[in-house]
């Protein structure tokens, strides 16, 4: 007999013992996707004969494309899948008998494995792509081709079996690693989840014990890529996501495949090396025991260490957690490795050094042996600074619209949306070192006496200091880049800082885009107040003038001016792209793009306030006849001796609370000269106002001039009661915070 | 000729073959005996290739076997407990043997099976223990092979089966010159087939002889003395055991039946004569001289 046909006939004895695991293929297969598709193309068949909306339409044709495309339930029949026919396929390795059988016979091992391997691939690929094909054929009789035309159904086939042959792979080599199927099961768990968990595990080391430490996009994006290559599952999972993003990655598809071919070798090297006496042990190949072991058992004791730490934040708790987990760990693994609970302390001494490792590394956390936060660079080193203090003005847009290809070939125009803190980084350069090293320096000192006392960077909020969180990018001479991210109490120190570095145009120029703009890139001018929106009459050189009277004066903006006063208004210098994106999802609501990109006008930009009047806009002032009346809801959750006695009905009424609605012009008066319009109040953290806590406030505006969007337009606003006197506080029944004891 | 030299095997702490040398000439039926873990299922699966040795060799004319598919057609495997495919009948794991061993005799397959009376189509796993046994027999001898491995085999088969199985075995041996290797911790089963018995004992090769040598060099007297003498006095022979009944004197003495008779003659004694030993006695003669209890060992 030929070789290739005893290989072809090992095959075909391969297969008819393993005929309930075709059908369970086809079955699996069968009803989560042709069923399903033949169902949903069926009822769509129907829909049409009545009237359908585009949308539903679009809907239908979206969910149908959906099922031959990245469809869950395929994805998960075919992981499962992948393992079931590792598992039937090499089984027999586990069991003596069937070793003797398999093994005493004249076959090669390689070619033994090769008919099982092969079967493996083979068989759900065919049924695969039948199921897959009639399913397509299914979807064309409803008349969408969306699938074929794009090659939607091919590519996700193509993508769904590769990496069903990268799990699959991974499962056989499970097999051939252990001689027990429980045990095996828990390899290819392993096979997949080991590294990203003990990524996540390095995350919580460093969340916990790393203060400093200060995430950017950079080191996201290394993490994730981390865990993307930590293991075929998460491998997977990211290939879907990046496939429902854009086309087929032939790049990831080919490293992939390469990958794969990498896993097949080994396995069928480990089949050839793995001694037919390890069917029914743990482990087939009594080297990987220990390295697998201590692999295992040392993140876990670091786990269960900072568990423990969590719990109590003591140094005795961060001990006995990362030594309990090394106990527990290493025994259940001895219990494994010998099917024998009185081996739990078979190898002691591998344990004790597990355990002490665990605890040096707990206390090398503890104590920053790293050296990690502690650290600070000396100002000659430094070459230049960006720093983000904390969450302010939040309200900056940041990010552009931009064309994303999506699964189906189709383009479409998405906001990328940006961060804050990135946009400081990449773009604030920041000169004043010293202002920036008294920061750094506070901040160190801070968390070494948070350290010293066990707390955390996140720990203590609630306490009277007001604290702040900031980091800083130390870009070095070398032209490293080094991110800290420091908690400091907000002290009078603290402010000075604070103020020096806000003040600097440095600063401003590194956070708000819109000094960066140019006049070509501007197309239009918008000035909104309250309830209205203008577009300014401002065309060519007049735009330009308008845009850098706003930037200057935005360049000069101080704390000082920001701490009295509040924005009367935002202006916005629409983008050439941003109208495009406009114009774009006008007919859709997906998107309010329009409201994007507001920058603030502030009383004292005289100049930018002036420029605006010249284009035909209108400012207003609150205070000035705009509002119709002023609705207050009085909460009931604040229950008193303060309370008014029809507080006190509400209060005992159950309900929320109660609306009272103002309209005397007598009462409208005392309110307008204490209402903060949210939106703006939201625009400046460093504007001191005492707002009063038991109240949700709405205005509503007369109908005015040429703006007649809607009779009526309502804004919320908050009630500062420090411009109010003590009476008019009691008349309206304001009520301070709370102080906490 | 299957030779192993140091053939030695260890799993994990335990040494299960212990630098074993053994010659195995074809055309003969080799016994291998040994107490339950001595290491005869090891020996026999280091022999088929199904277990890599630690140390030493096994050759099949000279031809390593492991992993050696031309010398692994030459030999099949019948274990102690050999396995079937799940809901497998008689006539699939013929089909399947055909596809790997290409001089299997599907003609005599059917006949024996018929023979022995057994159902080809009936599922494997609902025969008894014993028809299981015959099916694997009839298997290995139709696979066409030239060595026949045999794990404790004849366990499970009845008196009648075992001498049908051994015929077979007899009938092969003559025909096509196949030489079955049988393991055994059964020394009376062996008896009357075996002509090269091992005794394997802790891993190590206790005695491997020819059993015909064994049976010429080694005779049992059975003897009533005149008076005033005793079997010791005949000092010409090489006395092994000397068991007394009354005056009924039985010798196990080692050398040939001729000279033993002549000197036992010369001592004109009122009642001689020599009857045959077992292979069980002669275990237990030859495994004494070496220092060892063989009805500790084996029985």
């Amino acid at each position: 007999m030929t070789s290739r046909n005893l290989y072809f006939n090992l095959m075909k004895e391969d297969l008819k013992r393993r005929v309930w695991t075709i059908a369970l293929t086809a079955l699996s297969l069968v009803f989560t996707l042709l069923v399903p598709t033949a169902i949903r193309s069926g009822a769509y068949l129907d829909q049409l004969r009545e009237a359908l909306s585009d949308y539903e339409k679009r809907s239908w044709i979206r969910q149908l494309e959906g099922m031959v495309g990245i469809n869950g339930l395929v994805i998960a029949v075919l992981v499962i899948l992948a393992v079931v026919w590792a598992v039937s396929g090499f089984r027999y390795l586990h069991n003596s008998r069937q070793v003797d059988f398999y093994h005493s016979i004249p076959v090669r091992r390689g070619r033994l494995f090769l008919a099982s391997y092969v079967n493996g691939i083979l068989v759900t690929g065919i049924v695969y792509f039948v199921v897959q094909a009639v399913s397509v054929m299914l979807i064309l009789r409803t008349g969408i081709d969306g699938p074929v035309q794009q090659g939607l159904w091919w590519k996700i086939y193509l993508l769904n079996m590769v990496y069903y042959v990268m799990l699959y792979t991974t499962a056989v080599i499970a097999m051939m690693m252990t001689g027990n199927l429980i045990v095996a099961l828990l390899g290819i768990v392993v096979f997949c989840g080991y590294g990203p968990g003990v990524i996540v595990l390095i995350k919580g080391y460093e969340m916990m014990w790393f203060h400093t430490l200060c995430d950017t996009a950079r080191s996201s994006m290394r993490w994730i890529r981390m865990v993307n290559l930590s293991s075929p599952f998460a491998n997977y999972m990211f290939a879907l996501e990046d496939f429902s993003y854009g086309a087929l990655g032939v790049r990831r598809m080919a490293g992939t495949v390469v990958v794969t071919a990498a896993l097949g070798l080994l396995a069928y090297v480990l089949y050839r090396i793995r001694p037919s006496e390890s069917a029914g042990k743990a482990m087939a190949f009594k080297k990987t025991q220990t390295p697998i072991k201590l692999l295992i058992a040392l993140p876990v004791a670091v786990a269960f260490g900072i568990f423990f730490y969590s719990l109590r934040s003591t140094l005795p708790w961060g001990v006995f957690g990362a030594l309990c987990g090394s106990v527990i760990t290493c025994c259940l693994m001895e219990i494994i490795y010998h099917f024998d609970f009185r081996k739990l302390f078979a190898n002691w001494i591998q344990m004790a050094a597990c355990g002490a490792v665990s605890v040096l590394l707990i206390l090398a956390g503890i104590y920053d042996w790293y050296g990690y936060d502690s650290w600070l660079p000396k100002a000659t080193e430094v070459k230049s600074a960006a720093v983000w203090l904390g969450y302010e003005d939040n309200w900056v847009t940041y990010g552009k619209p931009g064309i994303e290809t999506n699964y189906r070939g189709e383009e479409e125009l998405v906001w990328n949306y940006g961060s804050q803190k990135e946009y400081q980084y990449e773009h604030m350069e920041l000169t004043d070192i010293y202002t920036v090293m008294e920061l750094a320096g506070k901040g160190v000192r801070t968390g070494k006496e948070l350290r010293r006392d066990g707390l955390q960077i996140w720990d203590s909020w609630g306490h009277d200091t007001q604290w702040r969180m900031c980091a800083v990018c130390f870009r070095m001479n070398n032209g490293r880049q080094v991110f800290r991210q420091y908690r400091i109490p907000m002290d009078d120190e603290m402010t000075d800082i604070t103020a020096a570095i806000h003040d600097s145009r440095e600063y401003k120029c590194g956070t708000y885009p819109i000094l960066t703009q140019s006049p070509s890139d501007t197309a239009s001018v918008y000035f909104q107040q309250y309830d209205r929106v203008e577009k300014l009459n401002v065309d060519g050189e007049d735009r330009e003038k308008l845009l850098a009277v706003y930037q200057k004066e935005l360049e000069e903006l101080t704390m000082a001016v920001r701490e009295r006063e509040l924005p009367v208004g935002v202006i916005q210098f629409r983008t050439v792209e941003h109208q495009e994106a406009i114009d774009f999802y006008r007919d859709s609501n997906r998107y309010d793009l329009e409201g994007r990109c507001y920058y603030p006008v502030y009383p004292s930009f005289t100049r930018t306030l002036e420029a605006i009047r010249g284009a035909g806009g209108t400012v207003d002032d609150l205070t000035k006849g705009m509002i119709s009346e002023v609705r207050i809801r009085y909460y009931t959750w604040y229950e008193g001796e303060d309370m008014t006695e029809e507080q006190a009905a509400i209060a005992s009424s159950g309900y929320e609370g109660i609306d009272m609605l103002y309209e005397k012009k007598e009462e409208i008066d005392i309110l307008s000269k204490a209402l903060l319009y949210a939106d703006y109040y939201g625009m400046n953290e460093y504007y001191k106002a005492e707002c009063a806590d038991n109240v949700g406030v709405t205005v509503f505006f007369k109908p005015r001039g040429t703006f007649d969007k809607a009779a009526v337009q309502s804004r919320r606003c908050q009630i500062d009661m420090s411009r109010l006197t003590e009476e008019e506080i009691e008349r309206f029944g304001f009520m301070r915070e709370a102080q906490e004891n | 000729m299957i030779e192993t030299r140091g053939l030695t095997k260890r799993f994990g702490d335990i040494l299960a073959v212990d630098h074993v040398d053994a010659t195995i000439k074809d055309g003969s039926v080799f016994g291998l005996i040994g107490t339950n873990g001595a290491g005869k299922s090891t020996f026999l699966r280091m022999l088929c290739g199904v277990l890599k040795q630690d140390e030493g060799s096994v050759t099949i004319d000279g031809k390593d076997v492991y992993e050696n598919v031309e010398v692994k057609s030459r030999f099949f495997y019948i274990s102690d407990d050999q396995y079937f495919f799940s809901n497998a009948t008689p006539e699939e794991m013929m089909t399947f043997y055909r596809t790997v061993y290409p001089r299997f005799d599907k003609k005599r397959f059917h006949h024996l099976m018929k023979s022995f009376d057994l159902d080809e189509r009936r599922k494997i796993n609902t025969f008894s223990k014993g028809m299981k046994k015959q099916v694997s027999v009839i298997c290995g001898v139709c696979a066409g092979t030239d060595y026949l491995f045999c794990d404790e085999t004849f366990d499970g088969l009845d008196p009648v089966m075992r001498q049908t199985v051994k015929s077979i075995f007899v009938g092969d041996m003559e025909e096509r010159n196949m030489t079955p290797i049988i393991a055994s911790h059964n020394l009376r089963e062996l008896e009357d087939i075996c002509d090269h018995v091992g005794l394997l004992h802790k891993g190590g090769i206790l005695l491997s002889r020819e059993l015909e040598d064994m049976k010429l060099n080694i005779h049992k007297i059975q003897c009533v003395m005149l008076p005033g003498s005793e079997p010791e006095d005949m000092t010409e022979l090489d006395i092994m055991k000397v068991e007394r009944r009354g005056s009924l004197c039985t010798l196990t003495v080692r050398g040939s039946r001729e000279d033993i008779e002549t000197v036992v003659e010369s001592y004109h004694p009122v009642f001689s004569e020599i009857i045959p030993l077992s292979l069980e006695e002669i275990f237990i003669s030859e495994t004494e001289v070496v220092g060892y209890d063989i009805k500790k060992l084996v029985f």
